[in-house]
């Protein structure tokens, strides 16, 4: 099997080893820093991934967003903050636990369960991708749009409260993605004469903008003083076995619930965290403790969301469909390298593919013995950086980022618009990550639906004579019936 | 009512959309329109806005923080006086470079985040134009933006 050269050579690369351990780090603290998440992260250091090695550049990104889901929950479980929307399951009965003395438990507990989830969802990826690889290679332009239309349909109807504004979220960025002019015909669209717009809006200053700046603009409506953490003078930080046995029937359950919700695209993490959390307690025999502090409540939703970061990268590098925001700004640097990400990737890149993922392997490894020895003392780090200073330093890096990515003052216009826009949208509960995934998506989309249509003396018929076509087109319906089920029922239960 | 604002944005939104998918060039011989998709979308958001703006208050569990949002008119102004200020800071960059106009928002932006130790806000006005210029254009040798009206450090240094 590939992966195993592929792990020696990460293994005997002492500046990749190292770099896989800074992002670990790295990847721990934003994740477990209240108010910044590792999408917004990524999306920071993806102009400076310019300058460096393509597997560099992946391996540190990719094992940032693995450390940085597990980072969420340090967060949840000392501050009552969840540090990622994944851990606000964990912070359910982590903070309880913290507030009995047992933080250093908790922690423990959802170290170990993130490193199962996360190394169960990464091994489904590694034995799975190369059959789904042959797979995507049979698929024509129809079956690609057909995909990417259910893709579009899913994450916008999935995510959220609200399927109306799920859509729009996304069609708002298809139409930011059609700004600058059409690769197929060179014809202008919404430019208005100017030559930055003929560029199109860029990736990165957009991500900057809505991840980064949005936060800032969040953080500063809101004026929330620094979390303070509890006094931790008297927590027990010791974990045995007789405690985590009971929460491994939970952390396998949930580790598989996760991998198979990572593969769909559009659905993350948080959500397989609260399903996770749910089926956990549904089947727990201590089911009275889930919500006052059992290490089971724990244990779920940690394995369930690290769980989702392998898989979700699946659709992205077979099919170039990104399954989460994390996979939409990594699909930003495989751009930036000039790597084709799709069915060819397989064909073309083979090499850095394995080696990607004996990196995110080893980065599982570093954020599990990081984590596990040392999660209190990072917390103690994060507690002393007021975010009076933080959130000013993260406005200024977010300016030069975002003019670095193409030494562009348009691309900072953009970055600040964006910004703004990010802000409205959380604050109306628009869909940020429908948003974003969708201006990815569009182009792709775009083209592989005109070529279709060129192939075709049928016109738009041509996705209905081709039965995987239909069949996608027909998931994608499915699923904004159901989901629109799911909410009426939800609100009758309610009103 | 909240919605029905945010149905007209949205369909004011769609319209121009649509309006400007209607403006691009019909395909040539053998071609497919480059106009589909964004005609799509604007009318997709066209009809959205519409109904945002007919149907009844579309439930979500964060319209109580909207409106909790909306009352905090205060927090509002900070952002909106943020985004100017920020606009203002990118044309400053274009005309006097980086280092000048970064000594200047630097300080701003701890003191709209309640920083008010003037010692603070001074080592700051040094500190942060010197960290970012050596971390961008020293290590990762990103070309600095050339200043289009004065370069104050050319200027100074009557290079």
């Amino acid at each position: 099997m590939d992966i195993f050269p592929a792990l020696a050579n990460v293994l005997t690369d002492p500046v990749l080893l190292s770099a896989i351990v800074l992002a670990a780090v790295v990847g721990m603290l934003v994740g477990a820093t209240p108010g910044l998440t590792a999408a917004a992260a990524i999306a920071m250091l993806l102009p400076l991934t310019y300058y460096m090695d393509p597997l560099f550049a992946l391996a540190f990104l990719y094992v940032m967003g693995k450390s940085g889901r597990y980072g969420g929950s340090i967060a949840a479980i000392l501050f009552n903050t969840p540090g990622t929307a994944a851990s606000a399951a964990t912070q359910i009965d982590g903070y309880p636990l913290a507030s009995q003395g047992k933080a250093g438990k908790a922690m423990k507990v959802a170290t170990l369960s993130s490193v199962i989830g996360d190394l169960m969802g990464d091994v489904l990826l590694i034995l799975a991708i190369g059959w789904i690889a042959l797979v995507a290679l049979r698929l024509g332009p129809p079956e690609t749009f057909a995909i990417y239309f259910a893709a579009f349909v899913v994450i916008g109807s999935v995510i959220g409260n609200s399927i109306l504004k799920g859509m729009i979220s996304a069609f708002l960025g298809v139409l930011l993605a059609m700004v600058g002019l059409d690769p197929i015909s060179g014809a202008a669209r919404y430019t208005f004469g100017t030559f930055e717009l003929a560029g199109g809006i860029g990736l990165v200053p957009l991500m900057i903008g809505v991840f980064v700046l949005a936060e800032v603009f969040v953080r500063l409506e809101q004026g929330n003083p620094a979390a303070r953490p509890r006094d931790r003078k008297s927590d027990d930080d010791t974990l045995c076995w007789r405690e985590f046995r009971p929460c491994l029937p939970h952390v396998f359950r949930s580790g598989a619930i996760g991998a198979g919700i990572g593969v769909l695209p559009g659905l993350g993490s948080a959500i397989a965290a609260f399903v996770a959390y749910g089926e956990g307690k549904r089947r727990a025999s201590n089911r009275a403790k889930w919500g006052h502090g059992a290490l089971e409540g724990v244990a779920a939703p940690e394995a369930a969301n690290n769980a989702v970061s392998g898989p979700s990268m699946a659709p992205l590098l077979v099919l170039g469909i990104p399954g989460s925001t994390i996979g939409a700004i990594l699909m930003g640097v495989f751009l930036i390298h000039g790597i084709q990400i799709g069915p060819t990737l397989f064909l073309t890149s083979r090499d850095l593919v394995y080696q990607l993922f004996a990196c995110g392997l080893v980065g599982i490894a570093a954020y599990g013995l990081i984590g596990y020895f040392g999660a209190s003392r990072l917390a103690g780090l994060i507690v002393r950086i007021p975010t009076g200073i933080l959130y000013p330093v993260i406005c200024l890096t977010a300016f030069i980022a975002a003019y670095s990515a193409r030494s562009s003052m348009f691309d900072v216009q953009v970055m600040v618009c964006a910004g703004l826009l990010g802000w409205l949208m959380r604050r109306y509960d628009y869909n940020i990550a429908a948003f974003v995934i969708a201006f990815v998506l569009a182009r792709g989309a775009e083209l592989s639906f005109r070529q279709s249509l060129l192939l075709s003396d049928s016109g738009l018929l041509i996705f209905a004579e081709r039965p995987i076509a239909l069949g996608f087109m027909l998931l994608g319906f499915a699923a904004i019936f159901w989901r629109g089920f799911s909410l009426r029922r939800e609100r009758r239960r309610n009103a | 009512m909240r919605n029905r604002a945010e149905g007209v944005v949205i369909a004011l939104i769609g319209l121009a959309a649509t309006a400007g998918a209607l403006a691009i060039p019909g395909p040539g011989r053998g071609d497919t329109w480059a106009g589909f998709l964004p005609l799509t979308a604007g009318l997709f958001l066209s009809a959205a806005g519409l109904r945002l703006v007919l149907a009844p208050i579309i439930a979500s569990r964060s319209d109580t923080r909207a409106e909790a949002g909306r009352s905090q008119m205060a927090g509002t102004l900070r952002v909106l006086g943020l985004f100017v200020v920020a606009l203002c800071y990118i044309w400053a960059i274009g005309a006097f470079g980086y280092e000048f106009p970064t000594a200047a928002m630097a300080p701003f932006a701890l003191w709209l985040f309640g920083l008010r130790s003037p010692l603070g806000l001074v080592a700051s006005a040094i500190l942060a134009p010197a960290m970012l210029h050596i971390l961008f254009f020293r290590l990762l040798g990103v070309f600095p933006p050339f200043p289009t009206v004065l370069d104050p450090i050319r200027a100074l240094t009557g290079g």
